[in-house]
């Protein structure tokens, strides 16, 4: 389960899966309450991933402004990484053209090599982005690039914040971004990584 | 009256580094990029310790590029203090003189990125900067040049972002750097009057000094340029 949702894991119990499991999906988009075992599994679920929208934006030069679009998948216990998968892929030709853009593309698709959640912070590990976004360092590019992810992740209401890495090493993502290694990711440690895989 | 060198290895090298020879100034040079192609505003970055010198510098630098280009500044007037959430804080917070992060165009914009490339686009770019450095470092002195992802230690292909139409932001921002280096270097020193200056591109064309005070009105009617007496 290198790659399961560590904080769906803890709901994961009996009939109260399946329905929590729904309520994640949808928590962003309804209030919901598990009151009662639920007969049949939904087979879809909603998760909603954050892009770019000039139109929307009240000034195109906020790259920091990031707008949902709604993607109905198949069912999964894993929604992080159900999230990140369809965030990485891009827009599709619909959302693109209503305005939503993104540096993540088809080209990216493959870039989520695991996401786990431990204590309300989500690991997310990266194939190395590197080649493949190499404006994502500028200032306006780190701004879509960033806010895209971790609106996307904060959508769930188990996670807080979110830690990077490229390959298991956070130290490479941030150094790649001209971050430090300070608090704000635990210093680089790299050691919740390797408990995710 | 100046002096430049050019500072290669990991960002935190090249800081201490330029420190430790003193240098007046310290200038990063990239070009910001968007997944939007219309992204088109000049904006710098300053570390989050920076002092005043280094904010209005930044500020000066960012307008002076909008102007030219008839673009726009973002951030605080054309800084952003710390960089967008930390990002190129570390690039220049750990200068012990007053340092600046450039992003004065997008590589992602095709006509700006034509810019980018171009011989006189170039030559406008390093001039704004060259000028920038003789108004905030009027005693000269070495001003430390840094290109944004080229010559790290630690990732060596780094170039930054691809420029719309072929190129890399990197190999780019050198070619500025170093038409500024020049101008720095073996330009007579401006004078500290006040001059008129027209300009085709980089390239100029015409110069005459003006007093101080003069206010200079720009006649559409007459096409004519001309200080009211």
């Amino acid at each position: 389960m290198g790659t399961a949702d560590g904080a769906w894991r803890l709901l994961a119990v009996g009939w109260r899966r399946a329905a929590a499991d729904a309520c994640l999906a949808l928590a962003a988009a309804a209030a919901c309450i598990v009151a009662a075992p639920v007969a049949a599994a939904p087979a879809t679920m909603l998760v909603q991933v954050y892009f770019n929208n000039d139109r929307l934006a009240a000034r195109a030069d906020d790259c920091a402004t990031v707008f949902a679009v709604s993607r109905q998948l198949p069912k999964t216990a894993g929604v992080a990484t159900a999230a990140l998968n369809q965030l990485f892929a891009g827009p599709t030709e619909a959302e693109r053209a209503a305005g939503y853009r993104s540096p993540f593309s088809a080209t990216t698709a493959g870039l989520l090599r695991g996401v786990h959640v431990e204590h309300g912070t989500a690991y997310v590990n990266l194939n190395d982005p590197r080649p493949l976004l190499a404006g994502a360092t500028s200032s306006c590019g780190a701004a879509e690039l960033r806010t895209q992810l971790e609106r996307t992740l904060r959508q769930f209401p188990t996670v807080r914040r979110v830690i990077f890495a490229i390959d298991g090493e956070p130290r490479a993502f941030y150094e790649w971004m001209g971050e430090s290694c300070d608090l704000s990711n635990d210093r680089c440690d790299a050691t919740p990584f390797r408990r995710g895989r | 009256m100046y002096t430049v060198k050019f500072y290669k290895g990991d960002y935190l090298q090249r800081q201490q580094a330029a420190n430790k020879d003193k240098a007046v100034a310290y200038v990063e040079h990239h070009f910001n990029s968007s997944s939007s192609e219309q992204a088109n505003y000049a904006v710098v970055v300053v570390g989050s310790n920076a002092s005043n010198t280094s904010r209005n510098w930044g500020r000066w630098y960012a307008k002076a590029v909008a102007d030219q280009f008839g673009t726009k500044v973002a951030g605080d007037q054309g800084i952003l203090v710390g960089g967008w959430n930390g990002r190129g804080d570390g690039n220049v917070k750990h200068t012990a003189m007053p340092a600046l992060l450039l992003e004065p165009l997008f590589a992602s914009n095709p006509q700006q990125a034509e810019i980018i490339r171009s011989d006189s686009g170039q030559e406008t770019l390093a001039r704004i900067l060259a000028e920038s450095v003789r108004r905030f470092f009027p005693a000269g002195g070495l001003v430390a040049f840094s290109v944004g992802h080229k010559y790290k230690t630690s990732s060596p292909n780094d170039r930054g972002a691809a420029l719309a139409g072929g190129g890399t932001e990197a190999d780019h921002a050198e070619k500025v750097l170093k038409k500024a280096a020049t101008m720095l270097t073996e330009e007579a020193v401006a004078p500290a009057q006040r001059t008129l200056r027209v300009m085709q591109g980089g390239r100029l064309l015409f110069e005459t000094p003006v007093d101080e005070d003069a206010v200079v009105v720009w006649s559409s009617e007459r096409n004519l340029l001309f200080i009211p007496d």
